[in-house]
C-alpha cells in the first residue's frame, strides 16, 4: 500500500516539514534499508507521534527532520526551503536556531550546572552568553526549576534532569521540537508528567514531533504515524 | 524586513568561544592539573636551565667586563720584516696619554732584545757578552710605578728624574733579586749589565700585567735608548694603560692619535673585547643543548595532554554530539578542542615558568650570583606552553571533529 499521507488536521496552517519520497539506507556489509518512500507533512503547531518497534526506523526519521542526518533519496523542505540546497553551515543554523532536540538519554553536560546546559541553547547561532543566560532562567523558572539552576547534573533527579534538558530545548524559542523516546528512561509518574509539559507546550502552539514505544503517550498527540520496517503509516482512530 | 535578511550561517562569538574553553579548563582543577604535569616539568626545566645559563654566562661576562673595560694595550707596529731598530713613540708619550679624560696610568716599557744586545746579569762586571739565560732586560718609564701599584717589595721605584737625566738605576724582579742573592736593600747595592753598572733602586712584588717582570731587571727607558738604541721588530715597544671603568674602547680609539697625530697607524691596539662576545661563546655552545632540551620539553608536555584528552574525548562523546544537535559545525568541535588544550598548555607553561623562575632565584641566591633572566623569557614560557598543548590537542581535535553526531548521540 502506498503511504500517502499529506492530510493534516488543519490545512489552512503553513507546512512546518513536508518530507517527499524519503528513503535511507545504510551502507556496510550487510546493507540496510531504514527509511523507504517516506512522505509526511507536519504544519505549524501540530503534536506528533511516532510509533513503531525498536529498529523500525523511528530515530532515523527524527535525526533526517532534525537534519543531523540525510536522506539518501526524496526531498525535505523545511519551514518551506528544501534542505537539499543548503550549504552545511545553513544546516547547523537551522539546528541552532529552529530545533530543539530532547533525548532519552537527557545528555547534560555533567561537569556543568543546569543554567550552563540550558545556556548552550543559541550559542551556535551568534547568541550572546548573557542573552542566553537571561533566557535560561526564564526557561527554568517555567518548568518549576528555578532553584535547581545552580545544581549540577548528578545532584538532579531522573525528572529534573529531562526538564533541564526541555528547558534547553524551549529556551531559544524554536519552531519543531524533537523528542527521542524522552520518556524512556523514566517511572510513569515521572514519564506523564513530561508528557503534561508536552501538552503545555503544544497548547501554548509548539510543534513537536515525539517518538515513543509507549502507546498510552499518544493521547496527548494530534496525530499518531507508525514505522514498520521503514515504512510509514497513519494510524487512523488516534484517540484524542 | 532586516531581520528575515540576516544570514543563516552557524557561528559562535569569540567571546563566548573563550568561555566554553574556560569552563572546560575550569570544570575539572585536579584533572587539568594531571593533565599538564608533564607541560609544567618540561617548561619548569626548560626555563630554569636557560636562566642558569644565562646567569652562569652573566657571572663570566662580569669578570671579563671589569677588566677588559679598564685596561688597554698599544704596540708599536714595526714591520716585523725589518732589522732596523725603531721605535715610535714620542719622548713625551708619557704626558701625551695621561693627558687623556679618562686614562689613570699608563706605562711605556719593552724588552731589550737579547739577540743584538746579548746582556749578562751580575753582582759584578762582565766582559764577554754573554747572556743570563732565563732573566731579561726590561726598558720602562716611570710610568710602570703608577701602573702596577703597591708593586714595590722593598726600596723604591725610579722616578721622572731618574728617567730625565737617564740615571744608570734599576729595579729589580723577585725572582732576579733571589737570583743574585739580594734581599735587602739597607747597604746600597750595584748590579752589572755586562759592564755597565748600576744602583738598585728596589725590588718588585710580582706585577699581574706583566707577569715577565718577575725574572727581569727594569731600567729607565731613557737609559736603555742610550745604551743598547731603539727597540726592535722582535719585542718592539709597547704601552699599557688603564682607565676609569668602561672607557676603554674610547681611549682605544683616541691613544693611536694624542700620541702621533701624523701617524696614528704606527699603533696596534689591542682594544678590549665586546664582552657580550665573550658570553656568545658561552651561550652558543649550550644552544644546542638547550634546543634538543626544548624539544623533549615539548615531547613530555605534549604526550601528557595528547593522552588525557584522548581519554577525556571518549567521555564526551555525548556532549559533542549534542554540541552538534545546537548547531555547532565540525570546525566548531575542532576549535573547541584546539582552544582547550592550548589553554591548557598556557596554563601550565605559566605554572612552569614561575617554578623555573623560582629555581633560578634558588640557584642564584645560593652561589651569590646575580640572576640574569631576559624578559623575553616571562613570555617564552607560556608562549611554549601554548605551543605544546596546541600541537597536542590537533590529533584529538581531528578525531572528535569526525565524530558522527548520530553515533555521537547514541552514546550512553
Ligand atoms: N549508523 C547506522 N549504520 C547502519 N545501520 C543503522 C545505523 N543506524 C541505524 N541503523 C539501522 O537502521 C534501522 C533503523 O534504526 P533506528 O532508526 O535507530 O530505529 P528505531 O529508532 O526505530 O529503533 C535499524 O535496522 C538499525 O539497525
Ligand atoms: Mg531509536
Amino acid at each position: 500500500m502506498e503511504a500517502a499521507l499529506e492530510t493534516t488536521k488543519d490545512i489552512s496552517r503553513p507546512r512546518l516539514v513536508e518530507l517527499r519520497d524519503i528513503g535511507k539506507q545504510y551502507g556496510g556489509t550487510v546493507p540496510t534499508t531504514a527509511l523507504a518512500g517516506v512522505n509526511l507533512n507536519i504544519s505549524y503547531g501540530e503534536f506528533v507521534a511516532i510509533v513503531g518497534e525498536s529498529g523500525s526506523g523511528k530515530s532515523t526519521l527524527l535525526n533526517i527532520i532534525g537534519m543531523l542526518d540525510t536522506p539518501t533519496s526524496g526531498s525535505y523542505a523545511f519551514d518551506g526551503h528544501p534542505t537539499e540546497t543548503m550549504t552545511p553551515s545553513e544546516i547547523a543554523y537551522h539546528r541552532a536556531a529552529d530545533i530543539g532536540f530532547i533525548f532519552q538519554a537527557f545528555h547534560l553536560i555533567p561537569s556543568r550546572s543546569a543554567l550552563d546546559n540550558v545556556a548552550m541553547a543559541g550559542m551556535y547561532n551568534g547568541i550572546p552568553l548573557r542573552t542566553r543566560q537571561k533566557h535560561a532562567e526564564e526557561a527554568l523558572e517555567k518548568l518549576g526549576l528555578a532553584k535547581k539552576a545552580a545544581a549540577f547534573p548528578q545532584d538532579l533527579s531522573g525528572g529534573e534532569k529531562q526538564r533541564v534538558a526541555i528547558a534547553r530545548a524551549i529556551c531559544n524559542n524554536p519552531k519543531l521540537i524533537l523528542c527521542d523516546e524522552p520518556t524512556g528512561n523514566l517511572d510513569s509518574q515521572r514519564s506523564l508528567s513530561i508528557m503534561h509539559i508536552f501538552d503545555e507546550l503544544h497548547t501554548e502552539g509548539m510543534t513537536l514531533i515525539m517518538v515513543t514505544h509507549n502507546e498510552k503517550q499518544t493521547v496527548f498527540a494530534d496525530r499518531v504515524v507508525r514505522t514498520r520496517d521503514g515504512i510509514l503509516s497513519e494510524v487512523e482512530d488516534s484517540q484524542v | 524586513m532586516r531581520h528575515a535578511e540576516k544570514e543563516q550561517k552557524s557561528t559562535i562569538r569569540v567571546k563566548d568561544f573563550l568561555h566554553e574553553i574556560l569552563s572546560a579548563a575550569s570544570s575539572r582543577p585536579s584533572r587539568t592539573l594531571m593533565t599538564i604535569a608533564g607541560t609544567i616539568l618540561g617548561i619548569a626545566t626548560f626555563i630554569g636551565i636557560i636562566g642558569f645559563t644565562q646567569s652562569a654566562a652573566g657571572q663570566i661576562s662580569e669578570k671579563f667586563n671589569t677588566l677588559e673595560a679598564t685596561q688597554l694595550h698599544l704596540t708599536d707596529n714595526l714591520p716585523k720584516t725589518s732589522q732596523k731598530a725603531a721605535l715610535s713613540f714620542p719622548t713625551d708619550s708619557l704626558k701625551r696619554i695621561t693627558a687623556l679624560n679618562g686614562v689613570k696610568s699608563a706605562s711605556l716599557y719593552w724588552k731589550v732584545d737579547s739577540d743584538v744586545h746579548p746582556l749578562s746579569i751580575s753582582t759584578k762586571p762582565t766582559f764577554g757578552s754573554q747572556n743570563s739565560t732565563g732573566f731579561a732586560v726590561y726598558a720602562a718609564d716611570n710610568g710602570l710605578f703608577d701602573f702596577a701599584r703597591n708593586s714595590m717589595k722593598i726600596g723604591i721605584p725610579f722616578n721622572s728624574f731618574h728617567v730625565q737625566h737617564q740615571s744608570h738605576v734599576a729595579v729589580l724582579g723577585e725572582k732576579t733579586a733571589q737570583h743574585l742573592g739580594i734581599n735587602d736593600l739597607t747597604l746600597p747595592h750595584t748590579i752589572y749589565l755586562n759592564s755597565e753598572p748600576f744602583s738598585v733602586l728596589g725590588i718588585l712584588h710580582s706585577v699581574t700585567e706583566l707577569p715577565e717582570i718577575d725574572t727581569s731587571v727594569v731600567i729607565p727607558d731613557t737609559t736603555s735608548l742610550k745604551l743598547y738604541g731603539k727597540p726592535t721588530a722582535t719585542s718592539p715597544a709597547q704601552m699599557m694603560l688603564r682607565t676609569d671603568m668602561g672607557a676603554a674602547r674610547l681611549i682605544a680609539n683616541q691613544a693611536p692619535y694624542a700620541l702621533r697625530p701624523d701617524a696614528p697607524q704606527n699603533f696596534l691596539v689591542d682594544a678590549p673585547q665586546d664582552w657580550s662576545k665573550a658570553t656568545r661563546g658561552v651561550q652558543s655552545s649550550l644552544s644546542g643543548l638547550l634546543v634538543g632540551l626544548a624539544v623533549l620539553a615539548l615531547l613530555i608536555g605534549c604526550v601528557g595532554i595528547a593522552n588525557s584528552t584522548l581519554t577525556s574525548i571518549f567521555e564526551r562523546i555525548p556532549e559533542i554530539g549534542l554540541r552538534r544537535a545546537l548547531g555547532a559545525r565540525p570546525r566548531h568541535i575542532l576549535a573547541q578542542i584546539l582552544g582547550e588544550t592550548a589553554l591548557l598548555g598556557g596554563i601550565g607553561g605559566l605554572i612552569g615558568m614561575s617554578l623555573g623562575l623560582a629555581a633560578i632565584l634558588g640557584v642564584c641566591f645560593v652561589q651569590s650570583w646575580t640572576p640574569v633572566i631576559d624578559p623575553m623569557l616571562l613570555l617564552l614560557g607560556p608562549l611554549l606552553g601554548i605551543l605544546t598543548g596546541t600541537i597536542a590537542g590537533i590529533y584529538p581535535a581531528v578525531k572528535a571533529s569526525r565524530i558522527s553526531p548520530i553515533t555521537a548521540l547514541q552514546h550512553l
